[in-house]
């Protein structure tokens, strides 16, 4: 405090870096609410941003984020510090995205019935007016975050985790390895095998009209 | 060079995550092949429409909604916030010294064996508490596929209609290996033959006692049996978090009663003789199942597929129908089928009926090659009324060239 002080009066306009993580724990468990406040602020897009590109809908991203968040708040006084805390909200998090779905696909699983809504099973190619080779470009911002939703959606669980959370929270290899608590060879090939699902699921989405229709 | 390496390494080559030699070998690789090319420019594409669409705004109403949540929360701190920080840290030291004394008054009374803890020991026991924190709100088990068994059976998930108390099971199907069906019988994966009444398939469920009636038959070759572990709710998690001592008198009172629920299970399946519905002739859905009379049975759920089928996800899908199930993609949506190009990987689902699960493996055979994928620890369970999802990851690859 001092310091930021006295830095304040020689240095005009220098002003120190915020808290780091670790700090605002300490403060935390030192009994400061407005420390755990912080850390909200600081990962609540991150943690929103997980659940919702995982879960598909804004408010199951929303209700998974606040229970992230609430389960952040009793479980941090035990936090050691040992690993960084990015990865233990990321941990809390997937936990909470897994157990979300799980809750969803056991009660859908217990029975006979088909499964889900009845959705037309004659899913449209989206029609891409594409100007070139690559069937990305040339699509509007709005149209590319609804063909990511619907691929990611389309994308068996385990490859959408590891996908959100190298290519959406761009998370390095060994962050994803200490998060998912996996070896760092299994984070490799898992990867591989989710791009090339991704891959499959966005080539045909977006394969023009005429070619590749649905059989 | 080649091609197969290459095509399994082209997400770490994008990522720059391969050794100088591999990246070498890789880019040879691109260099020949046109499809191999094209399947790392899909990818490529695939990622960096990912990475565009970039993150998302967190609600503007989140911040307060979770302080309102935490509000009701005590906050753990205890005695910490009324002592100042030197005499922590004085706390701190005394402790250490304390741990030590008992260390060194141990060392003596062991006869020179190694001292109870060592350096390393508080740093993995703090970095396994924060994992176990992590855990311990919700209710999840990860299971770790290359970590050794466990001497704890894990938590068993059990679907199916009124799922009854959970069972310990025998052998888990091998990891990773490809095996014919009759290898898998003989591991006692797929069960024992059934002595049935009126179910052709070699299913799901294993033998029975014919004498006392009684359903469930111990040991590990019948791949299902009565065991000394019962399955505790996802909430096992927490169980482990107390031994850190830091769970609280209501926590532990839940844990006491899910351990006297579980104990309670235990006897009643050990006690119950069962006669399912179905070997009276009855199957239909207004079968009731009492609790501790449910038919359990275990079969490996997930496969990968390698076909040069060009048909791919239509013969999928008849296979399916056959079973009496449907094919569905990796969420349980329904799928709409299409031939999978060479290069091509998706990840799909074929909903059967318990009974017919263990069948899929041998149909699948007749497709392409089949390895089966199960996760160690894995141990669900299905009741008989329950939907099966046995998940297929399913590689299209090039017929090999005519001779």
């Amino acid at each position: 405090m001092l310091l930021a002080l006295l830095s304040a009066v020689v240095f005009p306009g220098f002003r120190l870096p915020g808290p780091t993580d670790t700090e605002l724990v300490e403060r935390f468990r030192d009994g400061d609410r407005d420390a755990f406040s912080e850390i909200v602020l600081r990962y609540q897009d991150r943690v929103y941003t997980l659940c919702h590109r995982w879960l598909g809908d804004a408010q199951s991203a929303e209700e998974t984020a606040q229970d992230v968040f609430l389960a952040l708040f009793r479980s941090l006084s035990g936090f050691r510090g040992e690993s960084r805390l990015s990865t233990f909200i990321f941990r809390v998090a997937v936990n909470h995205c897994k157990n979300k779905r799980l809750h969803r696909s056991r009660r859908a699983y217990g029975r006979h019935d088909p499964l889900g809504p009845a959705a037309d099973p004659d899913m449209p190619d989206r029609d891409i007016a594409g100007d070139g080779p690559a069937p990305d470009r040339g699509v509007d911002v709005r149209e590319a975050e609804t063909l990511v939703a619907e691929a990611l959606a389309e994308l068996d669980e385990d490859h959408r985790q590891i996908v959100v959370l190298r290519d959406v929270e761009d998370l390095s290899y060994d962050e994803i390895a200490d998060i998912l608590e996996l070896p760092r060879g299994t984070v490799k090939s898992r990867l591989h095998r989710a791009r090339a699902e991704l891959a499959t699921i966005v080539a045909r989405r977006t394969r023009a009209p005429g070619k590749g229709e649905a059989r | 060079m080649d091609e197969f390496f290459a095509r399994n390494r082209l997400s770490a080559y994008l990522d720059g995550e391969l050794t100088a030699a591999e990246t070498a070998e890789v880019e040879l690789a691109l260099e020949r092949s046109a499809s191999l090319r094209a399947e790392l420019d899909a990818m490529r594409s695939a990622v960096d429409l990912v990475r565009r669409a970039g993150p998302l705004r967190a609600p503007p109403g989140l911040l307060a909604k979770v302080q309102r949540q935490v509000a009701k929360e005590p906050l753990d701190v205890g005695w910490r916030r009324w002592v100042p920080r030197v005499r922590v840290e004085v706390a701190m030291v005394a402790m250490a010294a304390a741990v030590v004394l008992v260390v060194v008054g141990r060392g003596e009374m062991d006869e020179g064996g190694a001292p109870a803890e060592t350096e390393a020991a508080p740093a993995e026991k703090a970095r396994s508490k924060d994992d176990m924190l992590a855990r311990k709100e919700e209710g999840v088990q990860e299971q770790r596929p290359d970590t050794p068994q466990q001497a704890v059976a894990p938590p068993l998930q059990v679907l199916g209609d009124d799922a009854g108390p959970a069972l310990d099971v025998g052998a888990a199907p091998t990891l990773g290996k490809t095996q014919s069906m009759a290898e898998l019988k003989s591991d006692g994966v797929l069960g024992n033959e059934v002595a049935k009444n009126g179910i052709d398939d070699p299913g799901l469920l294993g033998g029975r006692s014919r004498s006392s009636g009684a359903y469930f038959e111990e040991g590990a070759s019948s791949g299902y049996g009565v065991g000394k572990g019962v399955g505790f709710p996802p909430d096992e998690a927490a169980a482990a978090a107390s031994s850190a001592g830091k769970v609280d008198a209501a926590e532990k009172g839940r844990l006491a009663s899910q351990k006297k629920k579980a104990t309670l299970q235990k006897q009643a399946v050990e006690k119950e003789a069962y006669a399912p519905d179905w070997e009276q002739g009855g199957t239909g859905p207004s079968t009731v199942y009492t609790p501790g009379s449910a038919v359990y049975a275990q079969a490996p759920v997930q496969y990968r597929l390698q076909t040069t089928s060009a048909a791919g996800l239509k013969e999928l899908a008849e296979i399916a129908a056959s079973l009496g199930g449907q094919l569905v993609d990796g969420n349980g949506r329904p799928l709409a089928t299409y031939p999978l190009e060479p290069g091509e990987s998706r990840v799909v689902q074929m909903l059967v009926p318990a009974y017919n699960a263990s069948a899929v493996g041998r149909k699948l055979a007749g497709v392409g090659e089949v390895t089966v994928l199960v996760q160690e620890g894995d141990r669900t369970l299905y009741g008989e009324k329950a939907t099966v999802p046995v998940r297929i990851e399913v590689d299209a690859v090039e017929a090999p060239a005519a001779q």
